[in-house]
């Protein structure tokens, strides 16, 4: 006779992570959404950091993390309007409708400046992120500069695993 | 049970949960939250002309039926709004472009929504609900899904009449017409008719949908 394992028998927590993603995400708290940043690897500003803020000039304004090149991190947060920016040689920013149960995906790159290069965040989607999560890997716990964006430990991943 | 037998039996018992007719109260339809639905945008949003913050009107395509009672006809009226609008950019910097439904109006009550997106999509996916819009003008990926949706020289632009999905937002009730007509609805059709209804929406399937690169 066959019995089911205690973590057969459990369902599955819910996963947002897209078919074909070589990079786990899961799904947000009840009552809670998600951004996934993302770098792809690339030869442009390779040694230079992208780093998200969220807010300016407003008691909400947070540094989220920093990603080096080839680096993704999860930020879980509440449902409504956020702002998200970036700055180096010029700021960009984009502002995102959080809705609670979903996941968004915001790509930066860094793009040719007159001094350096210069970070740009802008809205992508599964399809974008599955072909570049081959070669991201999840920012380090020192770069995790805010309280919502997932650490390894939340994810399963091993620190030092790149 | 019929909802006209209900309310009749209602008066030597109490009447089922489901059922929300009462002689004092006029009848309400109960719309689950993320109740997928359909509709048109009215107005032709761009990446180069809209800001945030903008409003545009949209209309509801099909109705809202649960359980084979209309409880929110086709024609309705809505509102939606620009979150987030960045013109192209030199350099083959695309242009940026989201959106989102806000409410459909019936009578004075709104119905709020959430989940707007362009072109179709799998309205039950809870992935990837970004209007990704900022997409390069080589994207490869299907465009043909995306009808009314252009892009041109790295500009996007929503045009007027274009097609999107979204969900209601929360759970509502909405008060019946007089005569609401019972439709064949292709969903529940082994239910009973019931004026309060128990549809239930897979929050838990996440899949993807058509996007593009550049």
């Amino acid at each position: 006779m066959l019995l089911a394992s205690p973590s057969v028998a459990q369902e599955a927590p819910a996963d947002h992570t897209p078919a074909g993603s070589e990079v786990t995400i899961p799904a947000p708290p009840t009552g809670m959404g998600q951004v996934v940043f993302y770098r792809t690897g690339s030869m442009m500003g390779m040694a230079m950091g992208c780093q998200v803020n969220e807010g300016e000039g407003t008691p909400d304004e947070a540094k989220l993390s920093s990603l080096g090149n080839g680096k993704y991190f999860i930020y879980q947060t509440t449902p409504g309007s956020h702002d998200f920016w970036v700055r180096n040689e010029r700021r960009d920013a984009l502002t995102l409708l959080v809705e609670d149960g979903e996941t968004q995906f915001v790509r930066c790159k860094i793009k040719m400046g007159l001094m350096s290069g210069r970070p740009d965040i802008r809205p992508s989607d599964t399809v974008e992120f599955v072909e570049g999560s081959g070669s991201v890997s999840l920012v380090d716990d020192d770069d995790m500069l805010n309280p919502g964006v997932l650490r390894a430990a939340q994810l399963g991943i091993a620190p030092d695993a790149d | 049970m019929p909802a006209m037998a209900a309310a009749q039996d209602a008066v030597a018992e109490p009447p089922p949960a489901e059922v929300a007719l009462s002689t004092d109260a006029a009848p309400t339809l109960a719309i689950p939250r993320l109740t997928p639905i359909v509709i048109e945008v009215l107005a032709t949003l761009s990446s180069e002309t809209s800001t945030s913050g903008d409003r545009f009107p949209l209309r509801l395509v099909e109705p809202i039926v649960v359980d084979g009672v209309t409880g929110v006809p086709a024609g309705t009226a809505g509102e939606g709004e620009v979150i987030h609008a960045k013109r192209k950019g030199g350099m083959g910097a695309a242009g940026e472009l989201i959106v989102t439904a806000r409410f459909l109006q019936v009578g004075d009550q709104q119905i709020p929504l959430r989940s707007m997106r362009v072109g179709g999509g799998d309205p039950t996916s809870r992935i990837d609900t970004v209007n990704n819009l900022a997409v390069a003008s080589t994207a490869t990926l299907p465009l043909v899904a995306l009808v009314g949706f252009f892009i041109e020289g790295g500009a996007l632009t929503i045009a007027e009449g274009a097609r999107a999905s979204a969900r209601i937002a929360q759970d509502i009730s909405v008060p019946l017409p007089a005569a609401a007509p019972a439709v064949e609805s292709t969903e529940h059709q082994d239910d009973p008719p019931a004026l309060t209804a128990a549809a239930e929406v897979d929050e838990q399937q996440g899949s993807i949908v058509e996007g593009e690169t550049e």
